[in-house]
């Protein structure tokens, strides 16, 4: 089993003799660098970045929606696009959540997890000096700046920023005047050609790249994750990067691909016909139902290392999980129609992908399911990764389930384009993804940067966020079932919505907390840098390979390339005295895996 | 904060450094305002809006049925975690249970929320097609019950509604004849369309009867949603979509778009007036164009 094992991994050192050069400029090491571990630290910075430029949008938008119409404190510091003397135009409350939406998930969420995680943690996790194709690694994350520069353009040209939703469905983004759509549009080609050109990379790096012995049934779960979502970006973006073509033709060069006959637009009967907005709806959903996973499943990877690094057990059901984010992976393509049950869609394709997506539910319910498994019997230690961890999976919980109201056709009649949608979405992709993120920062900054983040003040970030987000998002799903709409600037203007406007001011009195406790990380991040207690190897006493080396690794990670000998979960194992096991490190008698 | 339950609870938790107890407290901390506000949230209206229609009392019924059901997975995994969070938290020199897993109890908790889901998929199926029948999405068949057509075409930011008038006929649209004062392009050359009325963001229906209204849109996605009636609706340019509801009761409502439609998206609002049969006719009547062409 050992020997077969180590044939079917691809020597690694085979690939050596391009990376010697150690002796580099302070340009070419820290800016134009090739090294994986410098470009996940570069992805780490910048979309941390733009989680503060994307969360400064969100504050603006609760503003708006607790007191409509006040002048914001700090308000006059927006764009002038956006508001006067301090308060939001309805043109800069439609920019701001646009935008919001964009930069969260096209220069946060996924940038973050697959950009910095991915590129600093896979090449360690699986032993390996580097990424297959180091130029185009750095490619892939300068093109992230003309793309995020470029959006962010729009807030300062006449028009302002893009203003269509992110889902920027035609007509409305064809018709919509002001370059702003148009510098989104760019800004979506470029970041997609980078996540495309990350993706391959890491497909690459992980089937062709790992350490003897490192068979793929061995690898951590964050190598799993980051090499399963790698095939769904490769495989959806370019569809969007199509869908986003046409639409943009649509725009500058008057095509219709998506505008029927006789629309009639500021009172003006249009020259167009014989598209269908429809087409554009299922372009766009066929890669965006699949971007909600990819930004979930690192997350459940990095928590599927996290949990048993800290219960010190074995992951549970190991393969199960790896089957589990295969099937999300998989049936993940399947449902894109659940977004468009009210859109027009013939009712009988709804049955279709409502089918579809209530069997989604059934991978997901494995993996909560293993997880609670790996923390029974465990010796937990309640590290701040850990908190993130655990609060992850038990928010991941609420995002599953009231997921379960929108896969029903006809509950979704009611609920869909409401707040309800706005909780479940956010209690995914920030209970969810965000705070996967926030688990793996504090547990690979000290491999990042050789120093360990404050305990102290990692606990007092961990508890006022998740107390605060869960006053910003739970309350969410009663304003929905309430029947209050997505995206508009004044609920106070409806009658059944008068009545919840104190929901609103609580929900926007939490999300001020929330941001400002962020600050407390910033400062915690920063300070560690310098003050930070020195980390040592492997201060959490872990398995996998990123921690069989120095804090932060070497130039091309390993001093000499590791042998793989078994699984990352080898905690507690009555083969060994400690409580741990690396991978690289040969044990007498028989391990399970 | 010097009162003395607060002060005893202290010294309780302090003596016993009882892990068990702080989670009670913790937990109870959640419930008792979340149970406080669901007491409360229908006096407040804070909950769903009264339903009157006979299809929003099926959605309420599946919408409570999920609730349950999810409401108590939540509790049943949120238990266990909490449960587990504190029973197995690290000790000075505890060992963790050496496991890789348990095939069985994967394929348990594999087939379980498998059959939940397939009977919750079924169920849901049987509503569907009540709600929305493919028959009701082609716009040519006959609707059983004498339904009352209306015609709803939605704009930039306001709602265009028409009734066929005495003769029961929808008169011809011409797009090239949309202006200020004739907003859905009616045909002057079309009989039929001489008798039609056309309201802005006045929607009169008549109790008790079914109402299919045909919807679509002049200009860019929107969606017709009825709070009160658990409709929802996109109208999009091009196409004809046909909505079926009725009405239980008389009353005013309120029309909401909820699909962004440009910058007064949230201006877009329409009222419901639900009449007696009789008052509806009258109404017709009253709002029958006067001049003949």
């Amino acid at each position: 089993m050992e020997a077969t094992a180590a044939q079917d991994a691809p020597h690694a050192e085979a690939h050596a003799e391009h990376f010697h050069e150690v002796e580099v400029g302070f340009a070419k090491k820290y800016l134009f660098s090739t090294d994986h571990k410098v470009i996940g630290r570069q992805f780490l910075f910048t979309t941390l970045f733009f989680f503060v430029v994307g969360g400064i949008l969100a504050m603006a938008l609760r503003w708006q929606l607790a007191w409509p119409g006040t002048p914001m404190p700090l308000g006059k510091l927006l764009p002038s696009s956006m508001q006067y003397e301090g308060v939001l135009l309805p043109q800069g409350y439609n920019s701001a959540f646009t935008m919001h939406a964009s930069v969260m998930i096209f220069f946060v969420i996924i940038p973050m997890l697959v950009g910095a995680f991915g590129n600093f943690v896979v090449p360690l996790q699986i032993g390996a000096r580097d990424m297959a194709f180091p130029r185009l690694n750095m490619i892939s994350y300068w093109l992230f700046w003309p793309a995020a520069l470029i959006a962010m353009a729009g807030f300062f040209i006449e028009g302002g920023a893009a203003s269509g939703g992110w889902t920027a469905y035609p007509p409305l983004s064809v018709i919509t005047e002001g370059a702003g759509i148009n510098c989104w549009m760019i800004a979506v080609l470029l970041v997609g050609f980078s996540s495309i050109a990350g993706s391959v990379n890491y497909i690459t790096t992980i089937l062709n790249m790992r350490a003897p012995g490192m068979s793929l049934f061995r690898m951590p779960m964050t190598t799993w994750s980051v090499f399963i979502t790698s095939i769904l970006t490769t495989l959806a973006t370019p569809v969007l990067t199509s869908a986003i073509i046409l639409v943009f033709f649509d725009r500058v060069l008057g095509t219709s691909f998506f505008l029927p006959k006789g629309l009639f637009i500021s009172d003006v009967l249009q020259d167009r016909g014989g598209g269908q907005p429809l087409l554009f709806q299922h372009l766009f959903w066929f890669y965006s139902h699949p971007a909600v996973y990819i930004m979930i499943l690192p997350a459940m990877g990095i928590v599927s290392d996290i949990l048993p690094t800290f219960a010190r057990k074995p992951i549970f059901g190991y393969k199960a999980m790896v089957y589990a984010i295969g099937a999300i992976a998989g049936l993940g393509f399947i449902v894109w129609g659940h977004h468009m049950f009210q859109s027009g869609m013939n009712p009988t394709m709804g049955t279709t992908f409502m089918v579809a997506t209530m069997f989604i539910a059934v991978p997901s319910a494995i993996k909560t399911f293993n997880w609670l498994g790996t923390l029974w019997g465990g010796q937990i230690h309640y590290t701040t990764p850990m908190l993130f961890a655990i609060a992850f999976v038990s928010m991941f919980v609420i995002g599953g389930l009231s997921g379960i109201f929108m896969a029903s056709t006809a509950v979704d009649i009611y609920i869909h384009d409401t707040y309800f949608i706005v909780a479940h979405i956010h209690y995914v992709l920030f209970a969810g993804s965000i705070l996967g993120a926030f688990a793996g920062i504090y547990y690979w900054y000290p491999k990042m940067f050789g120093r360990m983040m404050h305990e102290g003040w990692g606990k007092v970030h961990f508890w006022i966020t998740f107390v605060a987000l869960n006053g910003v998002f739970f309350p969410m799903h009663v304003l929905g079932v309430g029947g209050m709409m997505r995206r508009i600037y004044d609920p106070t203007l409806y009658e059944h919505l008068k009545p919840m406007q104190p929901i609103n001011v609580f929900i926007t009195i939490s999300a001020m907390i929330l941001g400002l406790v962020q600050l407390v990380f910033a400062v915690n991040f920063i300070m560690s840098l310098i003050r930070g207690r020195v980390a040592g190897d492997n201060p959490w006493k872990a398995n996998s390979l990123e921690w069989q080396t120095t804090s932060p690794p070497l130039m091309e990670n390993f001093a000499t390339t590791p042998t793989v000998y078994h699984g990352p979960y080898e905690y507690s194992s009555p083969l060994t005295e400690e409580d741990y096991l690396p991978q690289n490190k040969p044990v007498e008698g028989v391990v399970a895996h | 904060m010097r009162s003395w339950g607060f002060w005893i609870l202290r010294r309780y938790l302090w003596a016993r450094r009882s892990a068990w107890l702080t989670v009670c407290f913790a937990v109870l901390a959640w419930i008792a305002p979340v149970a406080l506000v669901s007491a409360e949230a229908g006096r407040y209206g804070w909950w769903l809006p009264k339903n009157v229609s006979t299809n929003g009392a099926t959605i309420d019924r599946i919408f409570y049925l999920i609730l349950i059901i999810t409401g108590i997975v939540f509790v049943l995994v949120q238990g266990t975690l909490i449960v587990f969070a504190v029973k197995y938290r690290a000790r000075p020199g505890g060992r963790a249970v050496y496991t890789h897993g348990n095939n069985r109890l994967e394929v348990v908790w594999t087939i379980i929320p498998a059959i939940f889901l397939a009977g919750l998929a079924l169920y849901n199926q049987k509503i569907w097609v009540d709600i929305r029948p493919n028959a009701g999405y082609r716009g040519t068949e006959v609707l059983s019950g004498d339904p009352v057509v209306i015609e709803v075409v939605a704009q930039q930011f306001a709602w265009n509604i028409r009734y066929p008038g005495a003769d029961g006929e929808f008169g011809r649209r011409v797009a090239s004849l949309v202006s200020a004062t004739n907003p859905v392009g009616l045909d002057p050359n079309d009989l039929a369309a001489a008798d039609d009325i056309v309201t802005l963001n006045q929607f009169h229906i008549p109790v008790g009867r079914q109402i299919q209204v045909r919807l679509t849109s002049k200009d860019v996605l929107h969606s017709f949603f009825l709070p009160d009636f658990r409709v929802k609706q996109d109208a999009v340019p091009g196409m004809q979509i046909n909505v079926l509801f009725d009405a239980l009761e008389v009353g005013d409502f309120e029309i909401a778009c909820a699909e962004l439609c440009g910058m007064q998206h949230y201006q877009m609002r329409g009222f419901v007036h639900v009449h007696e049969p009789s008052a509806f006719d009258s109404w017709l009547a009253e709002n029958a164009p006067a001049h003949q062409d």
